[in-house]
């Protein structure tokens, strides 16, 4: 397979279609970042729209520090934060409910309950427990990543990613809650 | 190692980011202590637990209609040609004035760095990296910026700052007004780890987390006799 570096270099070089590839093989992941991160699909596909727009244009500055996917995490992370905070709706969240088989088990309803339960707490977190929980958890991110993609020191990315666990966990507690 | 330290430090023990030293430490403590077990048990249980939450799965024709958009936004931005750069913010805790574009910023910068006279004369020997609306000041340089959209840097908008006067430093929230004095060999330890202290600092309330905590949680180097010489050697506690 073609290394995203190499796509890079092919588009720069002036193959439109090298963009098209690295769209293929990274929307999936920024849209389900997106969506953790937004609560919801009209938002996150906005968002992942924007992510790719703004890698198409910046490619060229692009210094290839950071990997290719953690350069467009990060360009994803920036715009969640500047539309979470425009919006102030941390608490607004309202999980698109999976769809409800009608046979169903007791325990499978409650399951499904509780895992909206935790994605409601997910969304009260601080924006950057939040991403690092998210990129850690569900992209499997390196703390040294989760700090290039969020703008911190893979220290502090440790940090935060260690808050929204125990907040998560302390919600958990007190809520009476099992998992 | 006492409970209270090995339950701050499970967390990170689960991802097997520990150094080899506490987590041997740990290891031992788990060994026989079934209460730090069953905490590690239920980090653990939340952690599959969000693990276990899926996106809404999307089908072929979401990713047609996501394509098709894309490229239709993407052929308008070739048309429209490269965006200028976005203006940029600039705050520096020496009082200087605001600027809002990156024309000015730049040649402000060339300023400031072509007249050392302008820097403190008795400047601190330690810097304090500071956060605020995901921009960084880098610990090594007064004016680093960064650009989130490329790897550029840009410039950082800090409210919190240390200030070292008379050979003493303080910790001063400019949002607030408020000042904490604070040891050298507290500003010592944080060095080590800078950024995750000031990264506690901004997301957790300069105010609302023990300092004890704070110092203690992010230096994973210092010795338990080196925790409480500086608890003795910090002023305002």
């Amino acid at each position: 397979m073609t290394s995203d570096k190499d796509l890079i270099k092919r588009f720069l070089d002036g193959e439109r279609a090298a963009f098209d590839e690295l769209v293929i093989r990274h929307r999936q992941q920024v849209f389900a970042t997106a969506y953790r991160m937004m609560g919801n699909m009209e938002s996150a596909e906005e968002v992942a729209q924007e992510t790719f727009i703004r890698a198409f244009k910046g490619l060229r500055s692009f210094r290839g520090k950071a990997g290719f996917a953690t350069w467009l995490y990060r360009i994803a992370m920036n715009l969640c934060y500047t539309e979470l905070k425009r919006r102030k709706r941390d608490t607004d969240f309202t999980p698109e409910s999976p769809v409800a088989k009608a046979d169903a088990p007791h325990e499978k309803m409650a399951e499904e309950e509780r895992k909206m339960w935790l994605e409601r707490q997910i969304q009260t977190l601080p924006f950057k427990q939040k991403s690092a929980l998210t990129l850690r958890i569900h992209q499997g991110l390196s703390f040294k990543e989760i700090g290039q993609a969020i703008g911190c020191s893979a220290g502090a990315a440790r940090v935060n990613y260690r808050h929204a666990v125990l907040r998560l966990k302390e919600a958990l507690a007190h809520s009476g809650e099992e998992l | 190692m006492n409970c209270a330290k090995v339950r701050n430090l499970l967390v990170d023990y689960s991802e097997g980011s520990l150094a080899a030293g506490k987590r041997i430490a740990i290891a031992e403590h788990l060994s026989h202590c079934d209460e730090c077990r069953a905490e590690l048990e239920q980090i653990d249980k939340l952690k599959a637990a969000v693990s276990s939450i899926e996106t809404p799965e999307q089908d072929a024709d979401f990713w047609k209609r996501f394509d098709a958009r894309l490229s239709q936004r993407l052929a308008d931005a070739e048309t429209e040609g490269q965006p200028l750069l976005a203006g940029w913010r600039l705050s520096w805790q020496g009082g200087f004035p605001v600027a809002a574009t990156g024309v000015i910023a730049a040649l402000f910068i060339a300023i400031i760095l072509a007249i050392p006279a302008l820097r403190e004369q008795d400047e601190p020997k330690l810097r304090l990296a500071q956060e605020a609306d995901g921009y960084e000041l880098s610990e090594y340089s007064d004016l680093a910026y960064t650009d989130l959209e490329s790897d550029e840097y840009d410039l950082a908008e800090p409210f919190l700052g240390f200030e070292y006067e008379d050979s003493e430093y303080t910790l001063a929230d400019s949002s607030t007004d408020e000042t904490e004095p604070i040891s050298e060999e507290m500003v010592a330890l944080m060095d080590k780890d800078m950024e995750t202290f000031v990264n506690d600092l901004v997301f957790d309330s300069f105010y609302d987390r023990s300092v004890y905590d704070l110092a203690e949680e992010f230096s994973q180097e210092a010795t338990d006799e080196e925790i409480e010489e500086l608890y003795e050697s910090f002023i305002s506690i």
